[in-house]
């Protein structure tokens, strides 16, 4: 049995702490530990942005961070962006306007997503394009990808005015 | 116009799942957790063609965590595949392997750590055998024979003759004849295989699996593990992205049930993606000869084709692929005779089954291809000897596919109009060039007397339905347009109609999710189901209002006489009639076959096949470097004619979809191995699939038709939009640059050393 270390780690705006493994990656605490399986997994090596959530706010692999190197940090999972049953603009627009396919692509795309409008409010396609461009999709051919965050950035800065 | 006759078919309504995926609440099968749950691992094989002389399982077994190991033999050996006369393929293998990365024993242990460990300590004595890695290598005449259960390399052949092909070219005032040839590409869904398996205490199996048409993946697993179809029940939860990559069973599938027989315990298996990219299924490579003899305008008189697909080690759907490369030959152009002759190989690289499109996709690219060499040759314009050779309304092709209705001339207008194709003739920058390309897909095909679709729509209590269909959602919104049908038929609100889970327990026989078959077979099942629950409706509510049940109509959440709407009666009361008054529960019945089109002769390759022919014109342009021969796709156009839109943005995204997807096989993918027949790039570092900047800015333009055998005129849409975007990048590339690559992937370098060779005087 390895020894467990301790990590505080904030999710979704709730705090936990606990006693884990050292070589457990962060996508494996929040699936298997906190039951988060919104976050997805496939490659588990960093090359499709399945698993992308927000760790201080920017976005990483989850499956390529180990969750100690999250300690202290406040994450953000797909589960964590609704408040309650109203959705965030990202999840409307991807839901309206056929972002979503299959929909394993789409908790990662969404946060990718995210952190970009958190960053860049007025984005132009070719910068939506570019911060997906970890997020692999085989469904949609990512135009109704790129067409949801645009709408979904008009759809919050409305919400501002 | 034709929008407005309904009031949810062909609305942009919510999708069913779009909030359960958006949340992150979706459960796909590795999301699944059941109560003393065990873990599987599987452990491959690194040689690709080898006897398995011995496997030792015993110190796996006494690691302490390890509930069970299983080799092929723990299965009963007997082999199953798609068509009776190809069953040869088993659970796992028993006397030796076909390819690298075959399962060839599985681990159940208490965490994934202990199962991976385990894999460590089974010692598998292999003896190699000599690898057969291509076509050529298969039909050496001493060439070691692949599959066990057959005693050629040669797995299937499609060959026939329709029309008068010598004639046909003796009519032809020119004639060119080309080789083209296509890759192994992966599938590329993003979620890897993965299930759960349970046995209850009566025996019974239940399978979770990621699957794409549950039916035949049932069937198949009950036959070879000699188990009657009553044992087991398939759940599918959300599926994440299928493609044609995920119909028959595996050994991911086999063994998690095998190690939960034996340990009583519920047992998991996902896979890495690695593993899914070496071991599972691919796209046949290809190598085809196509001649073909035009008129001087243009016109094709006849059309000669070889093929030979290079399929690995199992036929699977490999006898389907060599038949419609030939009978999709026949589209979408008009080809007054054809001969054809193909054969599906098998070789020890992955098994193939298809990718999106199926081996369409790759008879369309080699097809087009050589009309626009032709049309170069003879220097007639790309779009009209397109335009040209277009196959129009109430044709019937040589080998006798009904095409009742076609869009494709107007297809091609609008591609060329939006990406202005005239404009580009006149000038345009250096580097620059737009390639065009047409395709056709059956809109389901009929392939064997049990092909068939079935509904059940449960109308409840309270005035809501609940659908069950035998076919599967994996993203392609089935689910949705499935209920906007029913909400249609019966004129009740589209959120009144709820989609059910997919469970074979309750689900009737449904074929499968492929050939872009189930808006039109399932459409139309739905469509039966609803009008018998009409019917049972109309019978209560006719005698409430004193009226003829045929002079009924459903709207609004009304049941009222056609010419009198006062004379109604609320859906609700006519429902609460039934179960409160009469006792008589409501369901509706509907299934749904293509039983007027002729089953197909093999032998012959006779038979109209399908209905429902959907068409596409695609236009794309985009910017070759000559100093680095790199490919930029700048942006996409296609002209789809998909019927009558069900739900638009989910058909545009289908056509996106399909498109973006075959950017990948154009440009960017392919599976390599070394000459031991070891995969070299199974990861996704380096097989590249395409990503946010690699496909174009896409344009889709419906063009509205009306099919009469389709569900409200719908076609199907999802795989003809994947089948003209290789020709169409291929086209573009040398109208860009003057070179012509007839070998997929087309890859900078490929383009560089073609460049030099043109600067070099050929
Ligand atoms: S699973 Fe983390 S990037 Fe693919
Ligand atoms: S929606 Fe299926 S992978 Fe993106």
């Amino acid at each position: 049995m390895t020894n467990l270390v301790p990590l505080n780690i904030t999710v979704n705006g709730i705090e936990y702490r606990l006693y884990i493994e050292p070589n457990i990656t962060l996508v494996d605490l929040l699936r298997e530990k906190l039951g988060l399986t919104g976050t997805k997994k496939s490659c588990n090596e960093g090359e499709c942005g399945a698993c992308t959530v927000l760790m201080e706010g920017r976005p990483v692999a989850s499956c390529m961070v180990l969750a100690i190197d999250a300690d202290n940090k406040k994450i953000i999972t797909i589960e964590g962006l609704a408040e309650g049953e109203k959705l965030h603009p990202l999840q409307e627009a991807f839901i309206k306007y056929g972002g979503i396919q299959c929909g394993f692509c789409t908790p990662g795309m969404i946060l990718s997503a995210k952190a970009l409008l958190d960053e860049n409010p007025d984005p132009t396609p070719y910068e939506v394009r570019r911060a997906i461009s970890g997020n692999l999709c085989r469904c949609t051919g990512y135009q109704q990808i790129v067409d949801s965050v645009l709408k979904a950035a008009d759809m919050i800065k409305g919400n501002q005015v | 116009m034709e929008n407005e006759r309904y009031q949810v078919v062909g609305k942009p309504v919510e999708r069913t799942d779009g909030r359960v995926k958006a949340t992150g609440k979706a459960r796909y099968a590795a999301d699944l957790v059941a109560p003393g749950m065990l873990y599987g691992k599987i452990l491959r094989s690194p040689y690709a063609h080898a006897k398995i002389l011995n496997i030792d399982t015993e110190k796996a077994k006494r690691l302490p965590g390890v509930m069970a190991v299983i080799t092929g033999k723990d299965f009963p050996g007997i082999p199953f595949g798609t068509r009776p006369d190809t069953r040869d393929q088993l659970p796992m293998p028993i006397t030796k392997v076909h390819h690298f990365g075959e399962g060839v024993a599985a681990v159940a242990a208490i965490d994934e750590e202990i199962a991976e460990e385990a894999l460590d300590l089974i010692s598998v004595e292999y003896e190699e055998l000599p690898v057969v890695l291509t076509a050529e290598d298969a039909l050496k005449p001493d060439a070691p024979l692949v599959n066990e259960f057959s005693k050629s390399n040669i797995a299937y052949t499609s060959d026939f003759v329709f029309g008068d092909p010598e004639a046909g070219f003796k009519e032809a005032d020119y004639i060119r004849e080309e080789r083209f040839s296509s890759q192994r590409v992966a599938v590329g869904f993003i979620e890897p295989h993965a299930c759960l398996a349970e046995v209850d205490a009566s025996g019974r199996i239940l399978l979770q699996g990621s699957k794409q048409s549950p039916y035949p993946t049932w069937r198949h697993m009950c036959r070879a593990l000699d188990i009657p179809l009553s044992k087991m029940r398939l759940v599918t939860p959300f599926v994440g992205g299928a493609f044609s990559g995920k119909h028959d069973p595996f050994d991911v599938d086999f063994a998690a049930v095998k190690l939960a027989q034996i340990t009583g315990r519920p047992v998991k298996i996902v896979l890495n993606y690695d593993e899914v990219l070496a071991a599972y299924r691919q796209r046949n490579a290809m190598d085809a000869t196509l001649k073909m003899g035009v008129k001087r305008d243009g016109r094709i008189t006849a059309l000669k084709a070889e093929c030979i697909l290079e399929g690995g080690p199992i036929a699977g759907i490999g006898p389907f692929n060599i038949y419609f490369f030939g009978a999709w030959l026949n589209l979408p152009y008009k080809v007054p005779a054809i001969e054809y002759h193909g054969k599906l190989v098998y070789s020890n690289r992955a098994p193939c089954g298809t990718v999106r499109g199926q081996e369409i996709v790759l008879a369309q690219y080699a097809v087009d291809s050589l009309l626009a060499i032709i049309a170069e040759d003879l220097g007639i314009d790309q779009v009209e000897i397109r335009a040209i050779n277009a196959v129009t309304s109430n044709w019937k092709t040589a080998n006798g596919i009904v095409v009742d209705v076609s869009g494709l001339p107007e297809c091609i207008e609008r591609a060329a109009e939006i990406i202005g194709w005239k404009e580009s003739r006149k000038s345009r920058p250096k580097g620059r060039g737009i390639g065009f390309s047409c395709a056709s897909h059956p809109s389901g095909v009929r392939l064997g007397g049990h092909f068939g679709s079935s509904v059940l729509l449960k109308l409840q209590e309270d005035g809501k339905v609940i659908i069950t269909h035998g076919g599967t959602e994996i993203g392609q919104g089935c689910n949705t347009i499935f209920c906007q049908m029913a909400a249609e038929i019966l004129g009740i609100p589209f959120e009144d109609v709820i989609q059910g889970p997919s469970d074979s327990d309750t689900a009737i026989l449904d074929s499968g999710m492929f050939s872009d078959r189930c808006t039109y077979w399932d459409g139309n099942a739905t469509i039966a189901a609803a009008n018998d629950l009409k019917r049972q409706l109309a019978d209560i509510a006719s005698k409430k209002l004193k009226a003829n049940p045929d002079e009924l109509l459903f709207k609004d959440s009304k049941i009222y006489v056609k010419d009198n709407p006062e004379r109604a009666i609320a859906f609700i009361d006519a429902v609460r009639t039934a179960y409160y008054e009469l006792g008589t529960p409501l369901y509706g019945r509907g299934y749904w076959a293509a039983t007027d089109i002729d089953l197909l002769n093999w032998k012959t390759g006779r038979g109209n096949l399908a209905h429902g022919t959907d068409f596409i014109a695609t236009a794309i342009e985009m910017e070759v470097d000559e100093e680095t021969g790199v490919v930029r796709l700048l942006k996409g156009v296609s002209g789809d004619d998909a019927g009558q839109p069900i739900h638009p943005v989910m058909l545009e995204g289908q056509v996106n979809g399909g498109s973006a997807h075959m950017t990948g096989h154009a440009l960017l993918e392919e599976s390599l191995y070394d000459d031991k027949g070891r995969m070299l790039n199974y990861s996704w570092r380096d097989y590249k699939q395409p990503t946010a900047l690699d496909t174009p800015e896409y344009i889709v333009e419906h063009i509205h038709t009306h099919d009469p055998y389709g569900p409200f005129g719908a076609k199907g849409a999802g795989e003809a939009s994947s089948c003209s975007t290789l020709a169409a990048i291929a086209n573009g590339i040398y109208d860009a640059v003057g070179v012509r690559i007839k070998d997929l992937p087309i890859t900078p370098e490929k383009i560089l050393a073609e460049i030099k060779k043109k600067k070099e005087g050929k």
